[in-house]
This record gives C-alpha cells, structure tokens and sequence, in this order.
C-alpha cells in the first residue's frame, strides 16, 4: 500500500532547501516534510519528538556535526539506528561512498547539475519508499 | 642524507596538502554551481514567453557555460584524486572492462570501435585503469572527423610489460602538440566540451603506474596512442 512518508530532510543550504520543496510541491502525493540545518538540529528533532521519520534524507558537507558525523551517531542509537537514511550530496568521492556504506545508508544519491534530472531522482527515490513497510517507533 | 629525506618528506606533505585543496575548493564550487543551474531553470521557466528570442538564447548560452564548468571541476577532482588514494590492486579481465567501458560512453552512430585483439588478464587498480581507457576512447570518438569513424583498441605483449594502442581515423594532431597535449588544461579546441584534462589525468596515471605513453599521427589520417603497463604486479 502505498502512504505518505514523514521526511526528515538535513541540508544547510538555502537554494538545495527550495529545490527539493519545489520538486516536492509538485509531485501527486502530500509528504510531511521536516527540515533541519544541520547534524547538530538534526539530533534535537529526533531526539525531542515522540515519533520517528520513515526516511531520512542527508547532505554530507554541513556546519557543526556534519553528514558522516550524524550518521555514525544515529547508527550508535538504538532508537534511531534502523530510519533508513538517503545521502544527497555533490560528491561522488569514493572515500564518502565507502564511508557512508560502511556505516549503514539506504541509498547514495550524487545531485545531478540540472534541477530536471535531480527532480526525477528524488521522486524516483520517494516512489519507491512510500511503498514500504517501516519499524514503527 | 637526512638533509634529503627532509625536503622529500617537506614536499611530499605540501604536495597532499594541495591535493586536499584543490579536492576541497572543487567540492565547494560544484555544489555552488548546483544552485546557479537550478535558478537559472527556474528563471527560464518562469520568463520564456514574456522574454525575447535573444534572452533565451543567452540563457541557453549561461547553461552551457555552467555545464562546461561542472565539467572542468569533475576533471580537477579526478586528477587531484589519482596521486591521492593509494592503489587498490585486484585481478582485471581486460577484455569484460574494455568492454563495459565501451557500453558507458556516448558513442555516435558513425564510429565503429574495435577491440582487435584478445586482452590479458592482469593485475592492476580497476578506478585507474578505467580513466586511462576512458579518456582515450573518448577522444578518439569526440575529435573524429570522418563519415565512417573507426576505433581500434590492440595488444602486444612483451616480456616485462604489455603494449596496449588506441587507433583511430580522425583528424591527427600536428606534431608541434605531441607533448603539449599531455600538460594540463591543453585543448586542440576542435570540440566544444574538451576541458583539456582527459590527457593529463591519463599521463599522470601512467607515470604512477611507471607505464609510458606517446603517440604517431598524421594528418587527416588519424592517431595511434600508445601506452604501457608493467607486469610488475603480476608476480
């Protein structure tokens, strides 16, 4: 059955922010959208609220605790390690990649140049997760 | 000598330092121009019917030229990458790598490429290797000027190291840029997305691996490039 998904979305800068609310304004389904400016404010909205996103999706270059750092920390968390966690980033690094895998992620996404290619991939990314069961918190 | 060993180690500290750099400012600005082609769609999305032919078409114009950039600093990234990571030898079946190489670039309808003879197994690092092929490949395709384009890729094996070639019928490069070619940001400027970074990165692989390369060409009949690989890693 397909549903509405509970989004974390970690990303520090403004334009990334409007070009996902855009792409997402657009697509048929309402997800609940929660933004957070970096690691640091990402920890306090999971660690303060009742219940837990179905997905997180996260920028790796970000000031205070940065995209790997928040990582291995809800990784260690037995509350927060099984939200399964999309990296959005403009590096295709390999040491980021390996890092990131070793660590645990649901899935790489490098940010394609142009806004149309990077639309149809984070709907192609939230089409397959809203048909998902999740371990409810 | 001490004296030496500290320089070498000095250089050696300042050379990874400027590796990190040029890693790191790349990053940055490729994120950046994230965001200008982002708002320069939304721009044109919003203004293409209450603006003139000549707006749209400097708009179109500005995206080419981000493109191009993003291009530039892909480039910057892979060639500060390669003295970088140390290397990560496995075995390599040539001839499946070549292969899905081939499949991975935009190869159009008139160019026919080849691989004319049968490619060892060996050992070597997979990243590198592919830059090495790519890049080649690539060039031999984008600056190919004939009606039937043909890419030859061939093997000769010797006793310490293989020979490996890339032919083709192209426009050939005068001689006066044999070794001009290899140095960085060096374009022929015979197509519009070289950023001049394909031959460095190959060369600059090649010396790491202590392969070699050169080429022979003759005008408007095409160009060979040749390279080496040890065997070294294959004891």
């Amino acid at each position: 059955m397909r549903k509405n998904l509970n989004i974390l979305l970690v990303e520090d800068d403004m334009i990334e922010i409007m070009k996902f609310n855009r792409t997402i304004s657009k697509l048929a389904y309402l997800h609940n959208i929660t933004e957070a400016k970096n690691g640091e404010e990402a920890l306090e909205i999971l660690y303060n609220s009742e219940s837990l996103p179905d997905l997180i999706l996260l920028d790796l270059n970000m000031p205070k605790i940065n995209g790997l750092e928040f990582l291995s920390i809800i990784r260690n968390n037995d509350r927060l390690k099984y939200i399964p966690t999309v990296i959005l980033t403009s590096s295709s690094d390999h040491k980021d990649v390996t890092e990131c895998h070793q660590l645990g992620i649901a899935g790489y996404l490098v940010k394609p140049l142009k806004f149309t290619d990077y639309s149809e991939s984070i709907k192609t990314v939230l089409d397959y997760w809203c048909f998902n069961e999740f371990v409810q918190a | 000598m001490p004296q030496k060993e500290q320089l070498l180690q000095k250089l050696k500290h300042q050379n990874e330092q400027l590796n990190d750099y040029a890693h790191l400012v790349s990053h940055d600005l490729k994120s950046s121009l994230r965001s200008l082609s982002a708002l320069l769609a939304w721009v044109k999305e919003d203004c293409i019917e209450k603006i003139g032919e000549e707006s749209v078409s400097n708009l179109n114009l500005m995206e080419a030229k981000i493109e191009k950039m993003d291009k530039f600093l892909e480039d910057i990234i892979s060639y500060s990458e390669i003295g970088a990571t140390s290397l990560k030898i496995t075995t390599i079946d040539l001839n499946k790598k070549v292969n899905r190489i081939i499949d991975s670039v935009h190869i159009p309808q008139n160019i026919c490429i080849v691989i004319k003879d049968n490619l060892p197994v060996l050992k070597g690092d997979a990243r590198r290797l592919r830059q090495v092929f790519q890049n080649l490949i690539s060039n031999a395709i984008n600056f190919n000027d004939k009606e039937n384009g043909l890419v030859e890729i061939g093997v000769e094996e010797s006793e310490d190291f293989y020979t490996f070639s890339v032919k083709d019928n192209g426009q050939g490069i005068p001689k006066e840029y044999h070794e001009k070619i290899f140095n960085t940001f060096t374009t022929l400027g015979y197509h519009e997305k070289s950023t001049g970074m394909g031959l460095s990165i190959v060369k600059r692989v090649l010396n790491l691996a202590e392969g070699v390369i050169w080429l022979e060409s003759e005008i408007s009949v095409g160009t060979t490039f040749y390279f080496t690989i040890p065997k070294k890693y294959n004891q």
